[in-house]
């Protein structure tokens, strides 16, 4: 048999299955995150006591940082999928597509704690924004993943346009310790890490606000993993719509030289 | 409270939530354009056959290849794997396809 193919026309009685399988657990996770961040929005704006020093707005701690942390672990899914990618006898287009839909949900959560920061630093610090280390590294971070999407979606031959982009993602991962580490390394307006401080090792919140805390490290975790996997699956739609595109034009061609 | 907490919370709910629904959005109309308008519910509707070249043949994940089938509304379908080493079930057989004329892909 011949190795090309036909496509059949709409309205062929052929059927088979979307290769987009939806994994069974999938609407039971976006269930939990759902229900997940609910809770931690309750907890974080109706439970918990105000802080002695900021007040009210220490409510702000439940979702600021669960942004950064999320942000950072999809950008490192992202740089493990790329790595995994280039790596020979692993390279398949899973982790191409994974790496793609992990970076842009990062990016989402690179700019909300951007966004989120913000809104906090203008009470605090007095401004909307300041060239603080951490503040600049972040930002920087936002654009470095920006520019990665858009390498992404320069038209070029797959392969070729999976390496390139693998490699821009583990370049613009250099920047995330460079982030985390940035407090320590440059004298800073931001306070430094308060959940696990790696200098003093210990914790600074205690309580019901330390629940809430964590219970908002795992719901927007969870909300991450289901975006993610709604993300990669959009991205094997546009894949497969891609090649059936080019499936029905090359067949169409060849039924115009079968005809003549 | 204050207005800076309210703010906070706004914009990222808000914003978590207009991403993933719009994620949805664009997922059921991919899903729609390349099934057609049954399959934007069902991946288990009409596709095209299976012996196109649809799918990139290394794109086996853990998951697909020689997976059970899930369709979105919740039913079990008959599925032909992508997955590289698995093989087509209840699959019609393929269409032997006409030699093309001379010239036709130019």
């Amino acid at each position: 048999m011949s190795a090309r193919h036909v496509i059949s026309r709409p309205g062929s009685a052929r059927t088979r299955a979307l290769p987009v399988p939806r994994p069974p657990l999938l609407g039971a996770l976006g269930l939990l995150a759902l229900t997940g961040v609910v809770a931690t929005a309750w907890l974080g704006l109706f439970v918990t006591p105000p802080d002695e020093f900021m007040g009210n707005l220490v409510r702000l701690l439940y979702v600021h940082p669960p942004m950064a942390w999320v942000a950072f672990l999809a950008f490192g899914v992202a740089s493990l999928a790329s790595l995994l990618y280039l790596w020979p006898r692993t390279r398949t287009e899973y982790f191409d597509r994974l790496a793609g839909a992990s970076a842009e949900v990062g990016v989402v959560f690179t700019g909300l704690t951007l966004v989120s920061g913000s809104i906090w630093g203008r009470p605090t610090w007095g401004a909307w924004w300041v060239w603080d280390p951490l503040l600049t590294t972040t930002a920087l971070l936002f654009v470095l993943y920006l520019g990665y999407l858009a390498l992404r979606r320069v038209p070029g031959d797959f392969e070729v346009r999976a390496r390139r982009s693998a490699v821009g993602a583990l370049i613009a991962f250099v920047d995330v310790p460079i982030v985390y580490f940035s407090v320590e390394w440059w004298r800073s307006l931001h306070q430094a890490p308060t959940v696990l401080n790696p200098t003093t090792r210990k914790t600074y919140v205690h309580g019901s606000m330390a629940w809430t805390l964590l219970l908002g490290f795992v719901s927007f975790t969870l909300v991450y993993a289901w975006l993610t996997a709604h993300r990669y699956r959009l991205a094997k739609l546009q894949d497969l719509e891609d090649t059936e595109g080019l499936d029905r034009a090359l067949s169409e061609r060849r039924a115009e030289g079968d005809a003549r | 409270m204050n207005g800076y907490v309210e703010a906070g919370y706004l914009v990222i709910f808000g914003s978590l939530g207009t991403y993933g629904v719009a994620l949805l959005g664009r997922e059921r109309a991919a899903r729609r354009r390349v099934l057609g308008p049954a399959g934007a519910g069902s991946t288990s509707a009409r596709a095209s056959d299976a012996g196109s070249t649809s799918a990139r043949q290394s794109d086996a994940t853990p998951s697909d290849a020689g997976a059970a089938s899930f369709s979105d509304s919740g039913e079990s379908t008959t599925r032909v794997s992508d997955g590289p080493t698995a093989k087509p079930q209840h699959a019609p057989p393929a269409t032997e396809e006409p030699e093309p004329a001379p010239g036709a892909m130019s």
